[in-house]
């Protein structure tokens, strides 16, 4: 309701004239009715949602940085540069929104300089490499939260961790033409055990 | 003004000190005092200074032999909750940080488990090899353990507690268990014995070395002196050769092309 009601005619316009410079795919990253950030006031979590929680704050990091590197490279066009933009922003607020949970919770979020990423060699030289790295990472987030959305118990938190893998299944759909991807493909895309997950991401740090 | 005494006395000091940190700086040899230093510390302290008399060990034990009066002149912990205490009971003078590290998992060169990942240190008949939890490697390990939800199940596994890092090393070299938590450095001093398995970055505890001159030591410009070289470029670049991390993570070097080249 509060995101309807929020939805102004200059948002309205805003969004209109996204479409008109950046085409279609842009505007459908583009953020709707300025919708409100789940609820990260989710208290004291249970061991194993921490858990959880802390992965998914890596994997953002992972993300953040990823896109970091992507937009500093200069190797993708104007349109994959605003998507890149959008994602990098996008990526920022869901780490902002786990650290706060894992934060209440009495936890220590991990920041950028307590990880060492690394990509495979090349990954930012042209922007094939890139975009595919992109279409990868993208995956490895939705597998990770939909597994994530599926295993932690405190409601609130899975419902807050599936809108982050929609989010993120949009971001993958936002690079798959351009990266020559199928756009979706499963009716049940992969979902990721926390084994698998972490697994997945220590291909990607040092 | 009247030469006190005193001032003479201080003044010699003084000039000690300079003295004992400009050698040390010029890469000459502290001799003369004896430093008490973690286990991990225990290949690369001697490369960077072979004159001390070094007493390795796990650096709870060594505090609590500096709490009995042992003769020590330089402290060198594995974290930076066991010297703070020191110094808070006035046993240290105040510690300053030098290394940083990181955890890793190592298994026997054969592998007799399978282990591949963390995870698999969870499943029913693998043996594992911790450090006590008063030794910071074990306080390390239990904290990863806990932050990943497994700790229990590993916990089952746990054959042996050690009292420091390279015990748990040695047992797993020398395939009595089939999987041991230690420092990466410390897995780095027996390449053909040991294969090293990631401890996920995410679970990743931050271990901080920290060092200081005990105050009863009779060689404290020495001590200094030693705490300095350590500090120092060469004492950095040689803790940096022996794989421990430096204190700050230096700037990324991810090569890039620049912006000009924007497709259209």
């Amino acid at each position: 309701m509060r995101a309807v009601a929020a939805f102004t005619r200059a948002a309205a316009l805003r969004g209109g004239a996204a479409l008109l410079l950046t085409g279609a795919g842009l505007t459908a990253l583009a953020p709707t009715a300025e919708a409100t950030p789940p609820d990260s006031t989710l208290g004291a979590l249970p061991a194993g949602d921490l858990a959880y929680v802390r992965l998914l704050i890596a994997l953002e990091l992972l993300t953040i940085d990823f896109y970091g590197h992507a937009l500093a490279s200069g190797q993708l066009s104007a349109v994959e540069t605003r998507h890149a933009r959008l994602v990098h922003s996008n990526e920022r607020d869901h780490y902002a929104f786990l650290a706060r949970v894992l934060a209440a919770s009495g936890g220590v979020p991990l920041t950028s300089a307590d990880i060492d990423f690394s990509y495979p060699h090349g990954a930012f030289e042209s922007a094939s490499s890139l975009l595919d790295l992109a279409i990868t990472l993208e995956t490895l987030s939705l597998s990770a939260d939909l597994g994530a959305a599926g295993s932690v118990v405190t409601p609130a938190l899975s419902g807050a961790v599936a809108q982050i893998a929609a989010n993120e299944a949009q971001h993958r759909a936002a690079f798959a033409p351009a990266a020559k991807a199928t756009l979706f493909q499963d009716a049940f895309p992969e979902s990721f055990t926390i084994e698998e997950a972490s697994n997945a991401l220590d291909a990607y740090t040092s | 003004m009247r030469w006190t005494r005193t001032r003479v006395s201080a003044l010699i000091a003084a000039v000690a000190v300079a003295c004992a940190v400009a050698a040390s700086v010029a890469g000459a040899s502290v001799s003369g005092i004896t430093v008490y230093a973690a286990a991990s510390l225990t290949d690369v302290f001697p490369a960077i200074d072979s004159g001390p008399t070094y007493s390795f060990a796990g650096s709870n034990t060594l505090a609590a032999q500096i709490q009995l009066g042992a003769p020590a002149d330089v402290f060198a912990s594995a974290n930076t909750t066991i010297p703070a205490t020191l110094y808070a009971k006035g046993l240290i003078e105040k510690p300053v940080d030098f290394t940083r590290n990181t955890l890793v998992i190592v298994v026997p060169k054969s592998n007799p488990a399978g282990i591949t990942s963390i995870y698999d240190l969870t499943k029913p008949g693998v043996s594992v090899d911790i450090a006590a939890s008063g030794v910071p490697v074990g306080s390390y390990t239990l904290q990863i353990l806990s932050q990943m939800n497994i700790k229990s199940a590993v916990l089952a596994n746990v054959v042996s507690e050690e009292t420091d890092v390279r015990e748990v090393l040695s047992k797993v070299a020398l395939g009595q268990v089939d999987a041991g938590f230690v420092y990466s450095t410390d897995a780095q001093t027996v390449p053909g014995q040991v294969t090293v398995v990631k401890v996920p970055a995410w679970a990743q505890p931050k271990v901080t070395y920290a060092m200081a001159v005990v105050t009863k030591s009779p060689n404290q410009s020495s001590a200094q002196a030693f705490v300095n070289e350590v500090l120092s470029k060469a004492g950095q670049a040689k803790l940096a050769s022996f794989g421990f991390l430096p204190l700050h993570k230096p700037k990324e070097t991810i090569a890039t092309k620049p912006p000009e080249k924007k497709k259209k």
